[in-house]
């Protein structure tokens, strides 16, 4: 079956060059500017049709092969799986194409590869099949250069399939993790299956006597049974059908994203169209034909993000029926073109031209008359089902507005987020704080949130320019995440600035600052930002940030960055590499760690986000510098699975060297930057869990060496607090209260400790001090009017009765309402102020 | 399998409801507890140990998941030196194989050397007929003693667990023996 040794590897080099090109032509997310969120529609269809194009013209261009010699489709077929998977999941962490001019010059080194390589004369010795005396099927075929009519058929079914399958793989995406690891196991899984398509039916094939227009058949058949596919993936919106496809293959959720997950979903997706598609390519006697058919998929890559009444859905439902209109059109456009073929063909072979042609009228028929169905499964592994309040099909992918529970809102792009959800807030103000320098102007790579906004206009900003992809969107989306509300007073949004693009880049003055936020996406560049003046952008640990360029350019570079974390989970670096400006905690960082795809996908979600973090942490301690990202790396490679029903701080692993090492360098020398938010997100893990070993032998070294460190002296407090020491913890919350005065509750916990102290006096004062900042607040009341009491004040009784009057049920109040003397203060629950543990949560 | 224990979880959740009533989290006072207890133990876990048993029930097959715990210590009802097993349902034989139970204390209580104070009682069936000394109302029998500075506190959980605020150990063994004295009485 295979041709001569030598001659088969060939076929499979040329073909796995063209399996390479595709996987190539998925491009980045930061190659410019706007794009920091996502390539924009036109980058993705243009480096897409350029690959094809590129591909089909070294098929078309090859020297027409001996009539004798076998079309090695099989060979093809397995080198471009093997090109596609290799690149993806391995090459592509080694190789970053993060420019117009790489990408360029990757096409042009492909071309020259696949003709040199397709060039050799086909073995003319082929004994083997001459001798069985079986008829080599195309023998009698013309092997001809593909005729003028029949390039244009050929070219429309190319085109149709190429429809259908985008559209089914706009949808698959969606029930992927959404990295560039999910898109090329979906694409393998395609190309696979062709290859078996190939294998199972050259036999029968090349036995028959085929013409060539029986390929353009074979793709419309392929567009055809790529419809059922949809429809199944649409049964898969629904959770229990999801969740039941998974368990039947004894997977579960934690695995979305994996290889078997992925692989699972893409073999029952492409089964049947990439089967009939690689039938189709087995039945090929002429490389410049699948060439023909590779250019009408290059242009229906270009025209399909203009396509009028393609991308125009604005509900739900319509977006769901969208996807699957489209795919129908495909389909009739492959039959179209498969019908044609057969007219153009039939003075030829007029039988099977008949036959063509009957069979390509019932598949646009049916395509024709199928019902789409709604196809839309938007995170089916979610315990709650998403409320989208507004919802796009862009060129760019899926963009919704969703609500968050009653808690604000998020955009998210093909499931995955472009904004902070409510628990990542925190961290989201941190990484503003510790990386906005003194700037009035800013230009934001991504979206405006109603809580980024009023930190900016706390943090001095006065400017903000919004970039996206979507400049015609901006305005609708702002609108929702703003919930009606205006923006604070004094922050601007520079609204004709949504319509800015890269190549205004030379009116920003330098007073402008660059800030692309972390976002979540399928493979990440940091181009736009890097040698910029005043340029960050955020990366997220748990991504792939081991292996994205941190600036520096060269592969060994050491490079620069600004680390940040609330806690572990939430770890992120900000690519900072403007030499001009003097970023405060930049840091050095090692270079990137290559082929970490490959061992990712094979990881379940969680053990692949925590892994990423390892590795990105290591990363940052490679640069040889500083306590901080020692005990980063060891505290994220401490993380082990826990159950679910565990908070956060109780799932979190501390480890004990990272912790002795961030206590020693912390008492050599007031952490700043990186390293006391580690030393905070410790503190808060320890208070989380209620540690009182960890408080004592962490936070509290820590706030007596620094007692003006507001958030140590806190952690601090809470051990004396929980150890009764009410003197202690007085004196600590002293400290606080006089660096953050306007931290509440920490006035609140002093008067209450003061009180249980025995010093009633200064617990009235601080009770006073409190309701001075917020009047009214019952539990500072309650606290005056007890210590007034305590400590004999004779204003303690206009301040008692109401409040008893109010609240008869409070024992303590009411034993206050009696003379004295008193009994200690009940223990307490929990801290005042903060929500008290109970039997019921 | 890991993945399996989203599915056992419920099914352990359901069956630990309607069977296991020693199971469920019960608000109780530190006098009901002392009541409803058979004894109190302040000492050290010395091992931890999670099993699975198999049973049938209504002719399913069920497979649960215990753990144990071995305190080394002393009883606080009586002073004598007590070395006791506690078992409560839930836990991991390994990272993949095992059940999660919303009731169970939390991993970081239950690491070996951790000083407890730990309520239990004995029955004759957890699940699956496991006769043995349940921890009484799961982690709601469970509390750290901490010592610092020269005192020992007892941990509290909140309100509406036995131990709702923290105490001092000597406070705790005091009343905890004065219970005991009016219980017999």
């Amino acid at each position: 079956m295979m041709r001569s040794g030598w001659q088969g590897w060939r076929e499979f080099c040329v073909g796995g060059v063209g399996g390479a090109l595709l996987s190539i032509a998925r491009p980045p997310a930061g190659i410019a500017l706007e794009e920091w969120m996502t390539p924009t529609g036109e980058r993705q269809a243009l480096w897409r049709a350029g690959a094809l194009i590129v591909v089909a013209l070294g098929w078309i261009a090859r020297r027409p092969r001996a009539e004798s010699a076998r079309f090695p489709a099989l060979e093809i077929a397995l080198g471009s799986a093997a090109g596609f998977a290799i690149h993806g999941l391995v090459f592509a962490d080694l190789a970053v194409f993060d420019a117009t001019w790489k990408w360029g010059l990757a096409l042009v080194a492909g071309l020259v590869a696949m003709l040199a390589l397709g060039s050799g004369e086909p073995d003319a010795r082929e004994p083997d099949a001459r001798e069985s005396g079986a008829r080599e099927s195309g023998a009698r075929e013309s092997v001809a250069a593909t005729p003028l009519a029949q390039r244009f058929t050929l070219a429309l079914c190319g085109g149709g399939l190429a429809l259908v399958f985008s559209a089914l793989s706009s949808r698959l995406c969606l029930l992927g993790a959404g990295t560039r690891a999910d898109e090329t196991i979906f694409g393998a899984t395609a190309l696979i299956l062709f290859a078996v398509g190939v294998f199972a039916f050259a036999p029968l094939l090349r036995r028959l006597e085929l013409a060539p227009t029986w390929f353009a058949l074979g793709l419309c058949a392929a567009a055809l049974f790529a419809l059922p596919s949809l429809e199944f993936l649409g049964t898969l919106a629904m959770p229990r059908a999801y969740l039941d496809l998974l368990s039947r293959f004894g997977l579960d959720t934690s695995m979305r994203g994996s290889l078997t997950c992925d692989g699972l979903l893409a073999l029952r997706v492409f089964a049947l169209p990439a089967l009939c598609a690689g039938a189709a390519f087995a039945a090929l006697r002429s490389a410049s034909s699948l060439g023909w058919a590779m250019l009408g998929a290059a242009v229906a890559v270009i025209l399909q993000p203009h396509w009028l009444g393609g991308f125009d859905a604005s509900t739900v439902e319509a977006v769901a029926i969208q996807g699957s209109e489209r795919a129908a059109h495909g389909a009739e456009i492959a039959a179209l073109g498969a019908l044609l073929t057969a007219v153009v063909g039939a003075s030829g072979a007029w039988r099977s031209s008949l036959v063509i042609a009957l069979g390509s009228g019932a598949c646009l028929l049916l395509a024709r008359t199928a019902q789409p169905p709604p196809v839309l499964p938007l995170s089916p592994w979610g315990k709650i089902p998403p409320r989208v309040e507004w919802i796009r099909e862009t060129p760019e992918g899926l963009l919704t507005v969703e609500l968050q529970g009653g808690r604000g809102r998020v955009v998210t792009l093909d499931r995955r987020l472009l904004t902070p959800t409510v628990e990542d807030l925190p961290a989201d103000e941190l990484r503003w704080r510790c990386a906005l320098e003194q700037r009035e102007a800013l230009m934001l790579l991504g979206w405006l949130t109603p809580e980024r906004a009023l930190l900016l206009s706390v943090l001095g900003v006065t400017s903000v320019q919004q970039v996206t992809p979507w400049p015609e969107l901006e305005s609708d989306v702002l609108a929702l995440l703003l919930g009606g509300s205006d923006l604070p007073v004094g922050l601007l949004l520079d609204r004709d600035g949504m319509r800015w693009r890269a190549t205004d880049i030379a009116t920003v003055g330098s007073s402008c600052m660059i800030v692309g936020p972390p976002v979540e996406v399928a493979a990440r560049a940091t181009a736009c930002v890097e040698d910029r003046l005043c340029a960050l952008g955020w990366i997220f640990a748990h991504g792939d940030s081991a292996q994205v360029p941190w600036g520096g350019g060269s592969l060994f570079a050491t490079e620069q960055v600004i680390a940040s974390c609330t806690h572990i989970e939430d770890l992120c670096f900000a690519v900072c590499d403007s030499p001009s400006v003097d970023w405060r905690g930049r840091q050095p960082a090692g270079s990137r760690a290559l082929f970490g795809t490959l061992a990712q996908v094979l990881r379940s979600l969680p053990e692949r986000e925590r892994a990423a973090r390892v590795a990105g942490a290591e990363r940052l301690a490679r640069g040889g510098t500083g306590a901080a990202a020692r005990a980063a790396a060891l505290i994220a490679a401490a993380q082990v699975p826990s159950s679910p029903f565990e908070s956060r701080a109780q799932r979190t692993e501390l480890d004990s060297t990272a912790l002795e090492l961030l206590r020693v360098s912390g008492l050599a020398a007031e952490p700043a930057g990186f390293e006391r938010q580690l030393d905070e997100s410790v503190a808060d893990v320890l208070e989380g869990r209620r540690d009182l070993d960890g408080l004592d032998s962490f936070a509290r070294p820590l706030a007596d060496a620094h007692p003006t460190w507001p958030r140590l002296q806190r952690s601090a407090a809470r051990a004396d607090w929980e150890f009764l020491d009410w003197a202690s913890c007085a004196s600590r919350l002293e400290r606080v209260v006089q660096s953050t005065p306007y931290d509440l509750q920490a006035r609140l916990w002093l008067s209450d400790s003061l009180l249980r102290a025995g010093e009633s006096s200064a617990a009235l004062q601080a009770a006073l001090d409190l309701l001075a900042i917020q009047p009214g607040r019952f539990d500072a009341e309650r606290l005056r009017a007890i210590a007034a009491v305590r400590a004999g004040d004779p204003r303690s009784g206009s301040w008692l009765t109401p409040l008893l009057r109010e609240h008869p049920e409070d024992p303590e109040l009411a034993i206050h309402a009696r003379p004295g003397p008193y009994p200690p203060m009940t223990a307490p629950l929990s801290v005042p102020g903060e929500l008290a543990p109970s039997a019921d949560h | 399998m890991l993945f399996r224990v989203p599915r056992l979880l419920t099914a352990l959740a359901l069956v630990a409801a309607t069977s296991v009533g020693l199971a469920q989290i019960i608000r109780l006072d530190l006098p009901q507890m002392v009541a409803q207890t058979d004894d109190a133990v302040l000492g050290t876990i010395t091992a931890s140990k999670v099993f699975r048993t198999d049973g049938f029930k209504e002719g399913q097959v069920q497979e649960l998941y215990f753990t144990t715990l071995t305190i080394t210590g002393r009883s606080l009802s009586n002073d004598q030196p007590l070395t006791v097993d506690v078992t409560f349902p839930g836990g991991l034989i390994s990272p993949t194989v095992g059940a999660h139970n919303s009731e169970a204390p939390a991993v970081a209580d239950t690491k070996v050397g951790n000083r407890v104070v730990a309520f239990f009682r004995h029955v004759e069936d957890l699940g699956n007929g496991l006769a043995c000394n349940a921890l009484y109302t799961s982690h709601g029998g469970l509390y750290r003693v901490y010592t610092q500075r020269g005192t020992d506190v007892v941990q509290g959980r909140g309100a509406g667990y036995a131990i709702s605020s923290n105490w001092t150990l000597e406070s705790l063994d005091a009343e905890i023996s004065r219970l005991k004295a009016e219980g017999k009485r």
